[in-house]
C-alpha cells in the first residue's frame, strides 16, 4: 500500500511532464487515459532502480506509445480497462487502415451492419413454429396413387387448386400422383445462416421438404411430369395444413425465384395474438418441395440435354433445355447449397457480413435471385463468394482469402464480377471440368461450384448480367477512388431508378402470351416466363439495332408472384410492364446513318433488310461504296435513339406495342423543346461562332501597337463564351436583343501604374479610350463604345469598352492590371472595402476567365453539359433566383453531376442531366457537405483534405451559416466561397433545397414523370407568389431604343432592381426572374417587423407602434417598420414600370 | 397602418374618438413625441396601386382606401455645447425621394413658411448604412454636361435624415411650433399643389424615364470620358508632385524639437523588399536543413506525433459517425427515390 502511494506521488510529476510530451492530446479524456496508464507503468518498473528523470520521461512516452500500439502485454488491472479501450481504438484504427478503404469507411460499414441486424428476440418465436410445422408435416398421411382427375377432385374438396405449371398435364395423363411423407425436412438459406437483413420487405424463412424417391419414376424428369407431381405434392401439404385448426396460417402459392415451373407454399402469420402468431418477426415461411440427388440420373438432366420433347417430328433434333433442367437440378441443391454457405461462413469471419453488404448493394440496384429480379441476389452473391474462396483465380488459385475483412470480401467479389466475363470464361470450382458446353446457355453467365452441373446463374438474362457487370465496375471505380468517401452511393442510395438512372427510359406494355404462338409452341420450353421471354426478345432486337449508340440496355419487368390456393396458376403475373432503360454513348448516340453490309454480300444484305424493313435503303457513299444503310432525321423533340427504339418495336412487335410505349420524362423534354431559347437547334454552332469571333477579336487586340503598353492577353469571361448562357449568342442588334460577351484584357507588366487605386481605374479608362481609337484606325467597320459600370467612381473598375465586330458579334472588354490585386488586398484606408473589392476583382476578372476556359473544356468532354446547364439555369431563373445565384455557381453544381455522377454514369441526355441536378440539389446536405470538384483529376488527397479543413474551419467560425451557406470548391477556386458568398444566403440556399425537393416531389407523385402530364410537369418551373411578402408586378416594356450602338436595349428592370437593393439594403430580400421580368418579389427581414426602440438611423422606415405592442415588449419599443410606406416608396420609384403591387403578408 | 388615435394614446382623448379611423379634425391635439422627436405623419401621394391584404393589425375595419402614411421625426438640431442660436431642424426618416423642394412644400403647408425662409436643406449620410451614397452622383466624374446629371433625381437610402436650416430662428420656431399640435389632415408629400404638374414631374423623375436617363448616362461619350480622365489625372499628378515636395522638405527640415524625420526615399526603386529577404532567408535555412530521424528521440517523437495525429483523426471520424447516425443516415431503405 505504501509502495503504491509512493509511486502515485512520484507519478504526479511525471504525469505533468507526460502531459507536456503529450503534444496533440487535446482531448481531456484521452490525456487522463494516458495518465492512468503512466501509473501502471510506474508500478511495473518501480523496482528497476533510479533513472534520470529525462530517461524516465522517455520511457514513459515510449511506453504510452507501446500501449497505443496495443502490443504491450501487461497484467490486468482495473485501470487497464481504460487503457485497453484506447488500445482497442488504436487496434481498430490500424485494422481499418489495412483492411478497409479508410477508417471512416469502416465505421460507416459497422454502423450500417448494426442497422441491418435483425432483432433476434423477435425471430426466436419462429423456431418454435418451424418445429411445430415439422411435426405437423410428418404427421400427414400418405395418399393413394391417383390419376389426374381423382387428384384434382380430392383436393378441390378442401378448396385447393393444384398449382400446375404451364403446360398443364393432359386430362388423360397416365401417370399417377401420390403423396408420401417427406424424406427430409430442413430449414435452409438465410434463416439458417442468419444473414437476413432488416428491410421494409419481410424476409422468407425457407423450409425444404424433400419428396421421397419412390413417388417418382426415372422418366418423370421429362415433359414436365416432375413439376406436375411436385405441384400435387405441394397442394396436398397445403390441403392438410388448411385442415389444421390449431396451427393457422394465411396461405398462398408463390413462384420460387420467379420460376414458373416451381411454385411454393407461402405461410404468413395470422394476427390473432395466439401461440403461433409470428407477425412481429416480420417474416413469412415458405414450404419448398425438393428432391434428393438420387431421384434422377443427374447426367440425364444436365443442362446440355433435352428434357422436353417439344416437337412431334422425330427427324428434328431437339435442342437442350438448360432452364428446365437447371430448375430440377436446383430442387436437389437446397440443402447442399446451404451447407456450402455455412462452411464458407465458418471458415471466413467476414463472410456473413460480406453477404449482407452484397445484398444491400444488389437490392439498391434492383437485383434479386428471382428471374424478374435479374437472377442474381444474395444467395448467388454468397455462392459466388464461397466459390471464390475455393478458386476462381488463375490456375484454380483462390480469388478471396479467408482472412479478408467483410469489406475486402465485398470489394474483391465486385472486382471479380467487373473484370471477368462469366459467359466466356465460366467460373467452375467443382472437382471436374464442366459437364456441359458453355454454349447451351447462349450468352448467359456460368457459375458452377457443384458436381451436379447446376449453373447457379441460370436465372439471369443477358441484359441483367451486363447490367450487373456495369454496376460492379462503377462501384469498383468508386471504391478505388481514395479521394472521396462514396459510402452513400455504394450502399445507401437507391440506384435503381426509372427517373434518374438512364438517359432514355421507357415503359412497354407486354402483349398477351395467348397471342404469341411461337412462345406457346416452343418459346416456353426455354423460358417458362412469358415476360422473360418477351423481354429478352426486345433486348436482342434493341441490342442489335442500337449497336454502339447504347453503352447499356436494361430490360426489366416485375412479377408479383403470388396467387391464392383456390386458383390455378395464372399464366402471367404482375403489372405487365417492361421497363426499358438505356445508357447512351454520347459520342455515337446522335449519329444519323447506320451503315450496313455491302450490297454485294447478298445474304448479309438480305438479313439487314429484313431487320430494318422499309427504313433500309441502298446508298452510295463518298468513298464510292454502295451499302445498305438506314438514315435518321434529327428531330427537336425525339432523340435519334428514341426514334430507333420506336421504329424497331413497331417493326418487330407490331404497331400496338410501339403505340403503347411511353418515354419517361417525355413531357419534360417537350417542355424544353417548346422553349424557344433552349430548343435552338443551332445553339452549339452559335457558341462556336461566338468563340471564333472572339478569336478574331483577340488577334485584333494583341496586334495593337500604338499604345504605351501592349495587350498581353485577351481572355473570355462570359457564359456565352463557354456554352453556358441560356440564350445562344447571335448577331448583336438582330431580332433577339443580345448581351455582350465579357472579355478580360491584360496589359504588359509595367511599373508605371499609379500607386493610387482611383488613379489606376482612371488610367484603365484612358487605355480603353486608346484601344477604341486604335481599333477605329485599323478597321472602321468595327464599332466601339465606352461605358460606365456604375455612377460612382470608387477603387473598383468603373469603365468598359464595347466592341461590335463587323459580323455583328458583340464583346464587352475590361482591363485587368497586375498590381490592382495586391493593392486592393493591402488597401489600408478601408480594409473591408478593399477585401470586398478584391473578391469582386478575382471573381469578375481572373477567376471568371479561368472558369470560362475550364468550362469550355468540360463542355467538350461532356457533350450534354452545355444543354443541361442551360436547362438548369432556366429552372433557377423561373424561381426568381436570378439575382441571388451566380451563373458560375449553377455551372459548377451542374458540372458536379457530370464529374461525380456516382452511383450513376455521366448523363448523355440533357433532360436526365437536368433531373439529376434537381435530385442533387434536393439531397445536398450543404450544411455538412462541401462540394469539391476536380476538373482535371489534379487534386491530391492532401489538397482535398486541405479544402475540407477550410470548410470545417469556416463552419466552426460561422456555425449559423451567416456568411457562407453553400461551399463549392474547384481546382482553380479552392476557397470554396468565391461564388457562394455572400450570395446565396442561407435563406436562399434553404429555398433552393426546398424548391428542388418540391420539384422532385411533383415528378414523383402520381408518376407524373411517367404519365407525362404536361401541365403538372410545368409546375416545377413555377414558384408560388404567395410565398412572398409582397410582389411588384411589372409592365411589359419595349426594351429597344433603336438600332444605335450607343444605346443598346435599356435594362429598365435590372437598373430599377439594383437601385431598390441599394436603397433597402439588408431590410428586404428581393427576387426576380431576369429572363421574364414579370415580377419583383420581396421578403422582409423578419427582425425588422418587431417593435423597436426608436433611434435616428434604424435603417428602415418606421411608424409609431401601437400601445399594445409597446406594452407587450417593453416600454421603449416605440416604433416598428412602416412596411406599407416602404412598399409605396418602391412603387413611386418604379413609376410607369409597375402595373400593380400586391402586399400579401 | 396605425390609426391616428394610436398616436394619441398617450393623451386623454376627450371626444372618445378612439375607435374612429378618421384623422382627428381637432387641431388642438398635441403631437406624439418619441425620444424628443415630434412625430409628423404625412400622406403619400396615391400614385401607386397597392392591393392585397394589409395586415390585420393595421386596419380595424377602417375604409380600404386610406392614404398610405409615412412618419417623419423632427426636432430642433442641437450641436453639443452650442444650443443657443440653432436655426436648424433635424428631420429623420425621410422618404427616399425627398428633395429640397419637398421640404419647402412641406413647411409651407404645415407652418406657412415661405421657401425663401429656408436657407438650405442638407441630406445626411446614414452612419449605419454601409453603402450610403448619394445615389447617383457623378461628382467625381467631372466634365459631364450638367444637364445629364440634373435630369436624374437623387434617391436617398431608406431612413435618411436632413438638416433644414432656416434663415432665422423665428422661422424655425414657427415651424417647430406647428409641429407641437397635430395637423387637421396630414400634409401630402409632394412638390406642388397642382396635381397635373405633380404627376408630370414625378413621371419625369421615376420609372422608365429615370432608368433610361441612367442608362444613357452610362453609355458615356468617349469625349466626355476623356475629359474626366484627363482632369482627374492632372489633379492627381499635381497632388503627387505636391506630396513629393512635402516629403522632401520634411526630410531636410528639422521639426520643433530639432529632429529630422527619417522617411523612405522617394524615387529610388528598392532592389528587394523585406519580405523577399525573409523568404530568401527561409529558403536558405531550409536548404541547410536539419538531419531528420537521426537521434532516437527524434524518431520516437515523430512516431508519437504521427500516432497522435492518427488518433485525433480517429476521434474526429467517430464524432462524424455519431453525427451521421443522429441524422438517421444509415437507413439504406428509407429511400429518397420513387
Amino acid at each position: 500500500m505504501a509502495k503504491r502511494k509512493r509511486s502515485e506521488s512520484g507519478t504526479m510529476v511525471k504525469v505533468a511532464m507526460a502531459r507536456e510530451l503529450d503534444i496533440e492530446e487535446n482531448d481531456a479524456e484521452e490525456s487522463v487515459q494516458v495518465d492512468e496508464y503512466s501509473d501502471d507503468f510506474d508500478e511495473d518498473h518501480d523496482d528497476e532502480g533510479d533513472k534520470s528523470s529525462m530517461s524516465e520521461q522517455e520511457e514513459n512516452s515510449a511506453n504510452s506509445l507501446l500501449a497505443v500500439e496495443g502490443t504491450k502485454p501487461g497484467k490486468v488491472s482495473k485501470k487497464k480497462l481504460s487503457v485497453s479501450r484506447l488500445a482497442d481504438d488504436v487496434h481498430n484504427l490500424h485494422e481499418a487502415i489495412q483492411l478497409y478503404k479508410s477508417n471512416i469507411f469502416k465505421m460507416e460499414i459497422d454502423e450500417l451492419l448494426a442497422e441491418l441486424k435483425i432483432d433476434e428476440d423477435k425471430t426466436k418465436h419462429v423456431d418454435k413454429i418451424l418445429h411445430k410445422l415439422k411435426v405437423v408435416i410428418e404427421s400427414i398421411e400418405d395418399s393413394p396413387e391417383l390419376l389426374l382427375p381423382d387428384a384434382e377432385k380430392m383436393l378441390s374438396k378442401s378448396g385447393i387448386s393444384i398449382p400446375f405449371p404451364d403446360p398443364k398435364p393432359p386430362k388423360d395423363a397416365q401417370y399417377r400422383f401420390k403423396y408420401e411423407g417427406p424424406s427430409d425436412y430442413n430449414v435452409v438459406n438465410c434463416y439458417l445462416l442468419k444473414t437476413m437483413i432488416k428491410s421494409p420487405e419481410r424476409f422468407g424463412v425457407d423450409v425444404v421438404v424433400n419428396m421421397p424417391k419412390n413417388i417418382f419414376h426415372e422418366k418423370d424428369a421429362l415433359n414436365y411430369r416432375y413439376f406436375h407431381k411436385r405441384a400435387f405434392y405441394l397442394a396436398y401439404i397445403a390441403s392438410y395444413l388448411k385442415s389444421q385448426k390449431d396451427l393457422l396460417f394465411d396461405m398462398s402459392y408463390e413462384l420460387l425465384d420467379g420460376d414458373h415451373l416451381r411454385p411454393v407454399l407461402r405461410l404468413e402469420s395470422v394476427k390473432d395474438g395466439g401461440e403461433f402468431d409470428f407477425h412481429r418477426a416480420r417474416c413469412y415461411i415458405r414450404i419448398i418441395p425438393g428432391i434428393s440427388q438420387d431421384v434422377f440420373t443427374l447426367t440425364k438432366i444436365s443442362p446440355s440435354r433435352n428434357c422436353v420433347r417439344y416437337s412431334q417430328n422425330p427427324a428434328e433434333s431437339l435442342k437442350p433445355t438448360p432452364f428446365y433442367n437447371s430448375s430440377i437440378l436446383n430442387d436437389t441443391y437446397f440443402f447442399p447449397g446451404t451447407v456450402v454457405l455455412h462452411k464458407a461462413a465458418k471458415s471466413c469471419d467476414g463472410f456473413k457480413d460480406a453477404m449482407k453488404l452484397g445484398e444491400i448493394w444488389l437490392r439498391q440496384r434492383g437485383f434479386k435471385s428471382s428471374v424478374d429480379g435479374g437472377g442474381f441476389g444474395s444467395w448467388e452473391w454468397g455462392m459466388l463468394m464461397a466459390a471464390l474462396l475455393q478458386g476462381g483465380g488463375a490456375k484454380g488459385s483462390r480469388s478471396l482469402s479467408k482472412g479478408f475483412s467483410n469489406y475486402q470480401l465485398f470489394k474483391a467479389t465486385l472486382n471479380y464480377i467487373a473484370s471477368n466475363d462469366f459467359t466466356e470464361a465460366p467460373v467452375n470450382t467443382s472437382k471436374g471440368p464442366l459437364g456441359f458446353d458453355k454454349g447451351v446457355f447462349s450468352g448467359l453467365p456460368i457459375l458452377v461450384n457443384n458436381d451436379i452441373n447446376l449453373n447457379l446463374l441460370y436465372r439471369m438474362s443477358v441484359s441483367s448480367y451486363r447490367r450487373l457487370r456495369h454496376e460492379a465496375s462503377l462501384t469498383v471505380a468508386e471504391l478505388d477512388d481514395v479521394k472521396g468517401d462514396h459510402f452513400d452511393s455504394v450502399f445507401l442510395d437507391k440506384v435503381d431508378s426509372l427517373i434518374y438512372q438512364y438517359d432514355i427510359a421507357s415503359l412497354i406494355k407486354f402483349p398477351s402470351s395467348r397471342d404469341d404462338k411461337t412462345y406457346r409452341d416452343i418459346g416456353r420450353v426455354f423460358s417458362p416466363s412469358y415476360y422473360a421471354y418477351f423481354t429478352s426478345k426486345v433486348y436482342q432486337i434493341l441490342h442489335r439495332g442500337l449497336g454502339e449508340r447504347a453503352s447499356l440496355i436494361s430490360t426489366k419487368f416485375s412479377e408479383t408472384s403470388r396467387w391464392p390456393l383456390t386458383a390455378p396458376k395464372p399464366s402471367a403475373l404482375g403489372d405487365g410492364t417492361l421497363t426499358l432503360g438505356i445508357l447512351l454513348d454520347p459520342e455515337n448516340s446522335e449519329r444519323l446513318v447506320i451503315h450496313g453490309p455491302s450490297a454485294e454480300d447478298k445474304s448479309q444484305a438480305e438479313e439487314f433488310r429484313k431487320f430494318w424493313g422499309r427504313k433500309s435503303e441502298l446508298r452510295r457513299f463518298k468513298d464510292g461504296s454502295i451499302i445498305e444503310s438506314v438514315v435518321w432525321e434529327p428531330h427537336s423533340e425525339r432523340s435519334i435513339v428514341s426514334q430507333i427504339v420506336t421504329y424497331l418495336l413497331e417493326r418487330h412487335f407490331g404497331e400496338a406495342i410501339a403505340k403503347g410505349m411511353t418515354f419517361v420524362a417525355d413531357a419534360l423534354a417537350q417542355t424544353f423543346a417548346e422553349d424557344k431559347e433552349l430548343a435552338d437547334g443551332s445553339a452549339f454552332t452559335n457558341f462556336q461562332k461566338n468563340l471564333d469571333e472572339f478569336e478574331f477579336l483577340r488577334k485584333l487586340l494583341i496586334d495593337i501597337d500604338d499604345l504605351p503598353l501592349r495587350v498581353s492577353s485577351v481572355m473570355p469571361a462570359s457564359p456565352a463564351l463557354r456554352y453556358a448562357s441560356i440564350r445562344s449568342p447571335a448577331e448583336f442588334l438582330n431580332e433577339y436583343a443580345h448581351e455582350f460577351s465579357d472579355v478580360v484584357i491584360e496589359l504588359e507588366t509595367s511599373s508605371k501604374w499609379p500607386d493610387d487605386l482611383v488613379a489606376v481605374q482612371h488610367s484603365k479608362a484612358a487605355f480603353l479610350l486608346g484601344i477604341a481609337e486604335s481599333i477605329k484606325s485599323i478597321n472602321a467597320a468595327i464599332l466601339t463604345q465606352v461605358g460606365l459600370e456604375r455612377d460612382l467612381v470608387t477603387i473598383e473598375n468603373f469603365s468598359y469598352l464595347d466592341i461590335i465586330l463587323p459580323s455583328g458579334y458583340a464583346f464587352r472588354t475590361r482591363i485587368q492590371t497586375d498590381r490592382e490585386s495586391s493593392m486592393l488586398k493591402n488597401y489600408r484606408i478601408d480594409k473591408d472595402l478593399g477585401l470586398r473589392a478584391h473578391r469582386n476583382l478575382e471573381r469578375n476578372f481572373s477567376l471568371a476567365a479561368r472558369h470560362t476556359t475550364e468550362f469550355q473544356t468540360m463542355c467538350h468532354r461532356f457533350p450534354f453539359l452545355s444543354p443541361t446547364v442551360r436547362r438548369v439555369k432556366k429552372w433557377f431563373h423561373s424561381h426568381y433566383l436570378s439575382p441571388q445565384v451566380d451563373d458560375v455557381l449553377i455551372e459548377l453544381i451542374t458540372l458536379s453531376i457530370f464529374l461525380k455522377p456516382f452511383p450513376w454514369t455521366a448523363p448523355a441526355n440533357a433532360t436526365t442531366g437536368f433531373l439529376r441536378t434537381l435530385y442533387f440539389l434536393a439531397h445536398w446536405d450543404w450544411r455538412a457537405d462541401p462540394l469539391i470538384l476536380d476538373v482535371d483529376n489534379s487534386l491530391t488527397i492532401r489538397d482535398v483534405q486541405a479544402i475540407r479543413d477550410t470548410f470545417k474551419s469556416l463552419r466552426n467560425n460561422d456555425p449559423e451559416y451567416n456568411q457562407t451557406a453553400l461551399f463549392v470548391a474547384v481546382n482553380y477556386a479552392r476557397d470554396g466561397t468565391t461564388w457562394t458568398s455572400p450570395n446565396p444566403s442561407k435563406v436562399i440556399a434553404s429555398r433552393i433545397t426546398m424548391l428542388a425537393r418540391a420539384s422532385c416531389e411533383v415528378l414523383k407523385t402520381g408518376n407524373t414523370i411517367v404519365s407525362n402530364n404536361k401541365s403538372i410537369i410545368g409546375r416545377i418551373f413555377v414558384s408560388p407568389l404567395k410565398d412572398f411578402d409582397f410582389v411588384i408586378h411589372l409592365k411589359k416594356m419595349d426594351r429597344r431604343t433603336g438600332r444605335d450602338v450607343k444605346y443598346p436595349p435599356c435594362d429598365y428592370f435590372g437598373l430599377y432592381f439594383n437601385e431598390l437593393q441599394t436603397i433597402f439594403n439588408g431590410n428586404v430580400l428581393l427576387l426576380r426572374n431576369a429572363l421574364e421580368n414579370d415580377v419583383i418579389a420581396g421578403v422582409w427581414d423578419p427582425s425588422i417587423l418587431k417593435a423597436r426602440n426608436w433611434k435616428v438611423y434604424l435603417g428602415y422606415s418606421t411608424q409609431p407602434s401601437t400601445t399594445e405592442e409597446a406594452n407587450a415588449s417593453d416600454n421603449n419599443a416605440h416604433v416598428r417598420a412602416n412596411i406599407i410606406a416602404m412598399v409605396h416608396e418602391m412603387g413611386r420609384l418604379g413609376g410607369d414600370l409597375i402595373s400593380k403591387i400586391d402586399v400579401l403578408k | 397602418m396605425p390609426t391616428f388615435d394610436d398616436a394619441n394614446m398617450g393623451v386623454k382623448s376627450k371626444l372618445g374618438m378612439a375607435k374612429k379611423n378618421r384623422p382627428l379634425s381637432t387641431s388642438g391635439t398635441p403631437t406624439q413625441i418619441i425620444s424628443g422627436y415630434c412625430v409628423l405623419p404625412i400622406y403619400l401621394p396615391a400614385r401607386v396601386s397597392i392591393t392585397g391584404t394589409s395586415s390585420d393589425s393595421e386596419d380595424e375595419g377602417g375604409p380600404k382606401q386610406t392614404p398610405v402614411v409615412h412618419y417623419l421625426y423632427i426636432r430642433k438640431h442641437e450641436t453639443p455645447g452650442d444650443n443657443s442660436s440653432s436655426r436648424t431642424l433635424f428631420v429623420a426618416n425621410l422618404p427616399i425621394d425627398a428633395t429640397t423642394l419637398h421640404m419647402h412644400k412641406l413647411f409651407s403647408t404645415i407652418a406657412d413658411i415661405a421657401p425663401s425662409s429656408i436657407e438650405t436643406v442638407t441630406f445626411l449620410p446614414s452612419p449605419t448604412g454601409t453603402s450610403f451614397q448619394l445615389i447617383p452622383s457623378l461628382s467625381s466624374l467631372k466634365g459631364l454636361q450638367e444637364g445629364q446629371i440634373s435630369q436624374i433625381r437623387r434617391i436617398l437610402p431608406t431612413c435618411s435624415a436632413a438638416h433644414v436650416v432656416f434663415t432665422d430662428i423665428k422661422a424655425m420656431n414657427k415651424a417647430l411650433g406647428s409641429l407641437k399640435f397635430q395637423q387637421a389632415t396630414p400634409p401630402i408629400w409632394r412638390l406642388s399643389d397642382a396635381v397635373e404638374q405633380e404627376a408630370e414631374d414625378a413621371n419625369a423623375m421615376t420609372g422608365s424615364a429615370r432608368y433610361m436617363a441612367i442608362h444613357k448616362r452610362r453609355r458615356i461619350s468617349s469625349a466626355a470620358l476623356q475629359v474626366t480622365v484627363d482632369s482627374f489625372m492632372s489633379t492627381y499628378n499635381k497632388a503627387e508632385i505636391q506630396r513629393e515636395h512635402e516629403a522632401k522638405r520634411a526630410r531636410s527640415m528639422p521639426d520643433d524639437d530639432g529632429f529630422v524625420t527619417v522617411s523612405r526615399g522617394v524615387g529610388r526603386t528598392a532592389v528587394g523588399t523585406s519580405s523577399d529577404a525573409l523568404k530568401a532567408e527561409a529558403k536558405k535555412r531550409q536548404k541547410k536543413g536539419e538531419l531528420k530521424d537521426f537521434y532516437r528521440f527524434q524518431i520516437r517523437e515523430e512516431k508519437k506525433t504521427r500516432m497522435n495525429e492518427l488518433l485525433k483523426n480517429f476521434k474526429m471520424d467517430q464524432e462524424k459517425i455519431r453525427e451521421l447516425k443522429a441524422k438517421r443516415k444509415f437507413k439504406p431503405f428509407s429511400s429518397k427515390l420513387a
